[in-house]
C-alpha cells in the first residue's frame, strides 16, 4: 500500500466517523426536540411558561368558558331552563369558536383565506336561502360572519404586525373602548325604543346586532386611530 | 409637537426600519414619530434618544417650547 492510498483510507475513515457523529448528534437533537414537544403537549405548564400565542389561546378559552357559564346562568335565572340542550349547544358553539381561533393562530395564510371564503359563502348562501325559502338562516349568516371576521383579520395582517409596540397596543385598547361605548349607547337607545313600543326587537335581532356591531366598530375605530397616528 | 428624529436618523445613517428594530417598535410608529403625530411614552423617547445619541430635548420640540 502506497502512502497516498494510506492517506486516502484515513480520510475515508475520518469522513465516515464525521458523518456518523453528525447523524448521532442529529438523532439526539431530533429525539430531544420530540421529547420537548411531547412534554409541551402532555405535561401541564405554568401560564408564565407559555408563549404569546398559547397564552392568547388559553385566555380565549377561559373567556369562552366564562361566557358559556354566564349564558347558562342567565337562561336559568330567566326561567328558560339550563337543560342538556342548552349546555350541549353552548359547548358545540364554543368548540367551533376555539377551533377558529386556533386556525387563526396557525398564521398560515392558506388556512385563513380558506376560512374567510367559507365564512363569506356561508353569509351569502344564508341570505340567498332566506330570500328564496323564507326560512330563518340567521344562525348560518351570523356564524359565517364570525368566521369571516376572525379569519380575514388574520389573513390581512402583514408579517410585521406581529410586533406589538406601545402605539399598536394603545390603538387596539382605545378602539375597543370606543366600540364598547358605542355599543352601550346603542343598547340604551334600543332599550328605550323598545320600552316606548316604537320598535319590537327580538332576541336574535339584538344579539345579531351586537355580534356584528362590536367587531366592525372596533375595526373601524382602530383603523381610524392607526391612520391618524395616535388616539388623541 | 415637532421632532428632529428624521434629521438625527439620517445623520446616523439609519433607515426607519432599522431604527424601529433598534427600539423594538413597528416601522409605522417611527413614521408617525417623525411626523410628530405620535406622542411616545417616556421609555420610547428615551430609547430613541439613546439610539440616535441625542437627548430627548433635542429630539422633541413641544409647541410651548417654540
Amino acid at each position: 500500500m502506497t502512502n497516498e492510498e494510506i492517506t486516502e483510507e484515513k480520510r475515508d475513515k475520518t469522513d465516515k466517523a464525521d458523518k456518523m457523529d453528525k447523524t448521532d448528534k442529529k438523532d439526539k437533537t431530533d429525539k430531544s426536540d420530540k421529547k420537548e414537544k411531547t412534554a409541551g403537549i402532555f405535561e401541564p405548564r405554568r401560564f408564565s411558561d407559555l408563549d404569546k400565542n398559547e397564552r392568547r389561546y388559553v385566555i380565549s378559552a377561559a373567556f369562552s368558558a366564562v361566557a358559556a357559564i354566564i349564558v347558562i346562568i342567565a337562561a336559568y335565572v330567566t326561567g328558560a331552563g339550563a337543560g342538556f340542550n342548552l349546555i350541549g349547544l353552548s359547548a358545540v358553539i364554543l368548540v367551533i369558536i376555539l377551533a377558529l381561533i386556533a386556525a387563526k393562530m396557525t398564521g398560515k395564510k392558506a388556512v385563513l383565506l380558506a376560512g374567510s371564503i367559507i365564512g363569506l359563502l356561508m353569509v351569502i348562501t344564508g341570505f340567498a336561502l332566506m330570500a328564496t325559502s323564507g326560512n330563518d338562516f340567521s344562525m348560518m349568516i351570523t356564524g359565517g360572519f364570525i368566521m369571516f371576521i376572525i379569519c380575514f383579520a388574520g389573513y390581512r395582517k402583514p408579517a410585521d404586525r406581529e410586533i406589538q409596540d406601545e402605539r399598536s397596543l394603545k390603538i387596539a385598547t382605545w378602539g375597543m373602548a370606543y366600540s364598547w361605548y358605542l355599543t352601550y349607547l346603542v343598547i340604551i337607545l334600543a332599550f328605550w325604543l323598545s320600552y316606548f313600543k316604537a320598535v319590537t326587537f327580538t332576541v336574535e335581532m339584538i344579539t345579531g346586532l351586537l355580534i356584528i356591531l362590536m367587531p366592525v366598530s372596533t375595526i373601524i375605530f382602530q383603523r381610524y386611530f392607526a391612520t391618524k397616528g395616535d388616539v388623541y | 409637537m415637532e421632532t428632529k428624529i428624521r434629521d438625527y436618523r439620517v445623520m446616523k445613517n439609519l433607515t426607519q426600519a432599522e431604527l424601529a428594530e433598534a427600539v423594538g417598535v413597528r416601522r409605522e410608529t417611527v413614521v408617525f414619530l417623525e411626523k410628530g403625530k405620535y406622542n411616545p411614552s417616556l421609555k420610547l423617547a428615551h430609547d430613541v434618544a439613546k439610539v440616535l445619541d441625542a437627548t430627548i430635548d433635542e429630539l422633541f420640540i413641544f409647541d410651548d417650547d417654540e
